[in-house]
C-alpha cells in the first residue's frame, strides 16, 4: 500500500470511528435501557473490594504501572486513571485512603489529579488519596519490587493493577495472592496479560480495561462508547472475513 | 446545569490542540487539497512545537518528582522511624550517583548502572519465573475452570518442550504450530481490541468528553 492510500485509509478509519461513536453515544443517551451489557466479574467485584477496604481499614492498592501522559500509553493511562477514580470514590468513606501509584513522572500528575477529583466528588475538604511515584527506569522491575514490599508495610488489601505492566506483574500479584488478598489485573502488554490471567481473581482482558466508566457509573455517554466499541468490533471482524475471503478467492492464500 | 468557565476553556483548548495535532500528523504530502491546506499553514510547525512541549513538560515533571522524592526521604530519615534506614541508603545512593555523573570521566556512573542496577534487575527477573510457576500451580485451585486448566497445561508443556526437546523431536512441529497459530491469533486479537478501544477513548478526549478535562 502506498503512502497516499495509507493516509486515506487512516483518515477513513478515524472518520468512521468518530461517526459510529458519536451517533451510537447519542442514541444510547436517549434510550439507555435498551442495551444490557454482558457481565464483567472484575467490575462487579470492585465495589465489594472497596467496601471491604473501608470496613477492615486496610487500603486498596491501585497501580497503573509505567504509563503517563504524552507517550503512546496516554489513552491507557486515562483508562487506568478512570478505574483509580472509581475505586477512590468508593473507598473515600474509610479511614485509610487507597494507595495510587505509578512509575511514570507524568503518570503521577494524572493520578494526583484523579485523587483530587475523587475527593471533590465525595465532598472531602482535603485530598483523600495517597498518590505515589516509584521511579523505576526503563523496566518496571524496581516498581514491582517497591509494590511487593509495600503490601506488608502498609497492611494493604486487594490490588488493582491496571495500566502497563510486563511479566514483573507476577511479583506484585504473587505477593498479594500469598497474603490472601484479591488481585484484579489488566495490561496492554501480552506478557503482562498472560500473568494477569494467571493471578487475577477476576479477569479483565485488553479493551475491557477501557470500559470501567460504563460498568461502574451511570454515565450514559460511557455506556454509548461501549456499545460503539462493540459495533466497531463487529465491523472489524466483518472486514477481516471479507479480506480473507477475497484472498482465498483470488488464490492468494 | 452549572457550567464552569475554567472547564469550558480547558475542554476547548484540549479539543482545538488535539484536532490540530491529529491533522498535522495524519495528513501527508499526497492528499491534494488537504495537503495544500496543511502545507500552506504553519500546522506542521505547530505540531512539532506541541510535541516539543510534551518532552519539556515530561522533563520538568521528572525534576519536580525527584525533588519531591528527596524531600519525602529527608523527612523520613529525620523522623528516625524504623524505616529511616532505607531512606538514608536511598539518599546516599542518590548523592553518590549524582557525584559520579558529574565527574569528567563518567565511567564510574556506567559501572554503577551496569554492576548494580542491571544486576539487581536480573535477580528480580529470576524471581519472576518462580512467581509465574507459583501462579500457574495455584490457578487451578483458585479458579477451577477449563480455561485455567488449558493455561496451566500450555504453560507447563511449552516450558518442558523448550528445555528438553531436541530439534528432531516431533513436538517441534506442535510447538511451532502453537506459536504460529493460537499465540499469534491471541496476540493480534488483543492488539486489535486495545487499538479499537484506544481509538474510541481518543475520540472521547478529542471531542472534550473525557472526565479529566470536564471536572
Amino acid at each position: 500500500m502506498d503512502t497516499a492510500n495509507h493516509q486515506v485509509l487512516t483518515i477513513l478509519v478515524l472518520l468512521l470511528a468518530f461517526a459510529v461513536t458519536t451517533i451510537v453515544t447519542q442514541f444510547v443517551r436517549r434510550r439507555p435501557d435498551l442495551f444490557v451489557f454482558r457481565r464483567q466479574d472484575a467490575f462487579d467485584a470492585l465495589p465489594g473490594y472497596a467496601a471491604l477496604s473501608v470496613e477492615s481499614g486496610q487500603p486498596l492498592v491501585v497501580a497503573v504501572g509505567n504509563v503517563g501522559l504524552g507517550g503512546d500509553g496516554s489513552v491507557i493511562a486515562l483508562a487506568a486513571a478512570e478505574i483509580a477514580y472509581q475505586v477512590a470514590v468508593r473507598s473515600a468513606f474509610g479511614d485509610r485512603a487507597p494507595l495510587l501509584s505509578t512509575s511514570s513522572p507524568t503518570g503521577l500528575a494524572l493520578i494526583q489529579d484523579t485523587a483530587r477529583r475523587a475527593s471533590k466528588r465525595v465532598g472531602h475538604r482535603r485530598e483523600f488519596t495517597d498518590a505515589r511515584w516509584y521511579p523505576s527506569g526503563a523496566s518496571s522491575l524496581a516498581y514491582a519490587a517497591a509494590l511487593t514490599a509495600l503490601q506488608p508495610l502498609e497492611d494493604t488489601s486487594a490490588n488493582i493493577l491496571v495500566g502497563r505492566f510486563g511479566a514483573e506483574l507476577a511479583l506484585i500479584a504473587e505477593s498479594s495472592v500469598r497474603r490472601g488478598h484479591a488481585v484484579i489485573a489488566a495490561t496492554d502488554r501480552l506478557d503482562g496479560q498472560a500473568v494477569a490471567f494467571a493471578f487475577s481473581s477476576r479477569t479483565l482482558i485488553a479493551e475491557e480495561l477501557f470500559q470501567a466508566s460504563a460498568y461502574l457509573s451511570d454515565n450514559a455517554a460511557r455506556k454509548g462508547e461501549t456499545v460503539a466499541l462493540d459495533l466497531l468490533r463487529v465491523l472489524l471482524v466483518g472486514v477481516i472475513i471479507l479480506v480473507a475471503a477475497q484472498r482465498v478467492l483470488n488464490g492468494g492464500g | 446545569m452549572r457550567v464552569r468557565l475554567s472547564a469550558v476553556l480547558l475542554t476547548a483548548l484540549t479539543m482545538g490542540f488535539g484536532l490540530l495535532t491529529l491533522a498535522g500528523l495524519v495528513v501527508g504530502d499526497n492528499l491534494g487539497l488537504l495537503s495544500q491546506v496543511v502545507n500552506q499553514t504553519p500546522l506542521r510547525a505547530l505540531v512539532q512545537l506541541m510535541l516539543r512541549f510534551v518532552v519539556i513538560i515530561t522533563a520538568v515533571a521528572v525534576i519536580v518528582g525527584v525533588f519531591n522524592l528527596i524531600a519525602v526521604h529527608v523527612r523520613r530519615a529525620a523522623a528516625k522511624r524504623s524505616l529511616a534506614l532505607y531512606s538514608v541508603v536511598m539518599l546516599i545512593s542518590f548523592c553518590a550517583v549524582i557525584f559520579l555523573s558529574l565527574r569528567p570521566s563518567a565511567d564510574e556512573g556506567r559501572v554503577v548502572l551496569e554492576e548494580v542496577q542491571i544486576a539487581l534487575e536480573l535477580a528480580f527477573s529470576a524471581l519472576v519465573l518462580f512467581s509465574l510457576v507459583y501462579g500457574a500451580a495455584s490457578l487451578t485451585s483458585r479458579r477451577p475452570r477449563w480455561s485455567s486448566a488449558l493455561f496451566v497445561l500450555t504453560t507447563v508443556g511449552m516450558l518442558l518442550a523448550s528445555v528438553t526437546m531436541s530439534s528432531a523431536s516431533p513436538w517441534v512441529a506442535v510447538v511451532d504450530w502453537v506459536n504460529a497459530v493460537p499465540v499469534d491469533a491471541g496476540t493480534r486479537s488483543i492488539l486489535l481490541g486495545t487499538a479499537l478501544a484506544t481509538l474510541v477513548a481518543g475520540i472521547r478526549v478529542l471531542v472534550g468528553q473525557d472526565r479529566a478535562t470536564r471536572e
